[in-house]
């Protein structure tokens, strides 16, 4: 229900402001009209940046507002080639999705609930869509889908990861065959003093056929 | 009691509905406009994450979908797509501006929490927000009145009341971003938000996260000293919890919107957070009264800019 009224307040708000226009009138005859909608665009984004509750677009732009981390878990999968080379996979892998949104978000709370099949599926994927980006980097041209028509003035995302993959000589010349969900913890200051405080983990494992 | 009711409701409908000129709500329009296409096309693919496997797109409740709309098919996603791309160029050269607005608003309602309803239902943040209000507003303005296509030929008047409010209500939308966000950091964590300890563990964390490995990340080595990290703290909640103050007074928008803007480069540069509608902060700038500065500083005919300054500011 709660997501039914985002609909029906952004339609409120959209209604509103034709309400400002329609039906045509002199600016004195419809200043009421405006004044409503600026009243209610003022309350309900009010109402949402006050109380923590999105109700998007209207939002409470809350962010970096807790305190800061004192562990990290990460996430990111690793790719096999046939000859047994392992190499992180790119960002780029993940586009036109965020690897932010992708990694720390779907797969940092959901990937605990999937069951074999769908972490097999979930695989499959990577391993397809690693295997694409590669080869498109061996054939010289850039690795995700997003730079296409902007190039390197492609806007970024809000949070992401370094590149990994930037050119042929950073990916393998063999195909991937495997890929496996790694998962990460760290201390942030003991990292921070030794940068191979990491704890590693293999999630899951899945060898395409 | 009644003047003093009398005297704010005076002040109130002098701040929205005192008359301005066309040419700011003109420059915003391009500016919303503008942000949105950048992120538009940055990801010109954005509706093949429909294709994205069963096992992601089970997690998404239903009601998410339908309350963006989120319902229909590849093809359909991809022709709504270019048709929001036509229109905010529409929107940007003034072609039928109002309406391109309009259309630009509902189909980035129903594009912008594609990037993210697999895990979350609000892309805060991403770089569509400001636009998908910001466009809507403008639509019901009259943002179309000059730099557009056939713009000068409308009979509108190039200042009127009715171009205050829309530009007043962007100011507001822009500035709860800031104020929100500080008044969120006191609530989250208090005071602490601003020590030393806790912009130093966000330097480290983020650069663990999404920097580069090792000291060669610029966050890292900040974060090496604590009054550096304690006094960029300070001067990022403070512009965040001042910046209402950008609302009401000329002087503070001129100190608080470079600062929030160098806020971002900070941010960008050391804990890798891009704010991508930083361009929007430009909606402050008032663009007649710097046009007629320029002049007057360019060719020193201060009585005729003098006249021409009183027509455009008030």
């Amino acid at each position: 229900m709660l997501h039914l009224l985002r609909l029906a307040v952004f339609s409120s708000f959209v209604l509103l402001g034709l309400a400002t226009q329609y039906p045509p009138a002199a600016w004195r005859q419809r200043r009421r009209r405006v004044t409503c909608f600026i009243l209610f665009f003022i309350i309900v984004s009010f109402e949402v940046g006050l109380s923590r509750r999105e109700i998007w677009p209207f939002s409470t732009w809350a962010v970096v507002s807790g305190l800061s981390p004192k562990t990290i878990t990460n996430y990111d999968f690793e790719v096999t080639t046939a000859d047994g080379r392992i190499v992180r996979v790119d960002p780029a892998v993940w586009q036109p999705a965020s690897d932010n949104e992708i990694l720390d978000g779907w797969i940092a709370w959901h990937i605990d609930e999937t069951t074999p099949s769908e972490r097999e599926a979930l695989g499959q994927f990577v391993l397809e869509r690693a295997e694409r980006v590669r080869q498109s980097i061996q054939r010289g041209s850039k690795g995700g889908v997003n730079g296409w028509l902007l190039g390197r003035f492609a806007a970024p995302y809000l949070f992401g990861r370094r590149t990994v993959w930037r050119s042929r000589a950073d990916v393998p010349d063999s195909p991937f065959v495997a890929v496996r969900l790694v998962r990460e913890t760290w201390d942030v200051r003991e990292r921070y003093q030794d940068e191979s405080r990491v704890a590693r983990e293999i999630v899951y494992e899945f060898r395409g056929k | 009691m009644n003047s003093v009711g009398n005297n704010i409701r005076k002040k109130c409908f002098r701040y929205w509905f005192r008359p301005a000129s066309a040419v700011n709500l003109a420059v915003a329009r391009i500016l919303f406009a503008a942000t949105a296409l950048w992120i538009v096309l940055s990801r010109p693919d954005l509706p093949t994450l429909l294709t994205l496997p069963d096992v992601i797109w089970m997690s998404v409740p239903r009601m998410h979908r339908v309350a963006y709309l989120l319902v229909f098919n590849l093809m359909t996603e991809r022709v709504l797509y270019v048709t929001l791309a036509i229109s905010l160029m529409a929107a940007i050269i003034g072609l039928r501006a109002r309406v391109a607005c309009f259309v630009s608003g509902l189909l980035l309602y129903h594009f912008a929490p594609l990037e993210t309803l697999f895990w979350t239902p609000d892309p805060t943040l991403r770089g569509l927000t400001l636009p998908t209000l910001g466009l809507i507003i403008l639509a019901f303005s009259r943002c179309d009145r000059v730099l557009s296509v056939g713009g000068a030929k409308r009979k509108t008047p190039l200042i009127s009341p009715e171009h205050r409010w829309p530009i007043r209500l962007l100011q507001l939308l822009l500035a709860e971003v800031y104020w929100f966000a500080g008044i969120a950091k006191l609530r989250n964590a208090g005071l602490a938000w601003v020590s030393a300890n806790n912009l130093q563990g966000y330097l480290m964390a983020y650069s663990q996260l999404y920097g580069i490995h090792g000291g060669s990340s610029l966050g890292y080595r900040v974060a090496a000293h604590g009054t550096i990290c304690s006094l960029i703290a300070w001067i990022g909640i403070s512009v965040e919890l001042l910046f209402p103050l950008a609302l009401f007074s000329t002087r503070a928008a001129m100190l608080l919107v470079p600062l929030a803007f160098l806020v971002h480069v900070g941010n960008a540069v050391l804990m890798h957070i891009v704010f991508l509608d930083a361009a929007l902060l430009l909606i402050f700038v008032d663009w007649p009264a710097l046009h007629a500065r320029f002049r007057a500083a360019l060719f020193d005919r201060s009585t005729e800019i003098g006249l021409r300054r009183e027509h455009f500011t008030s």
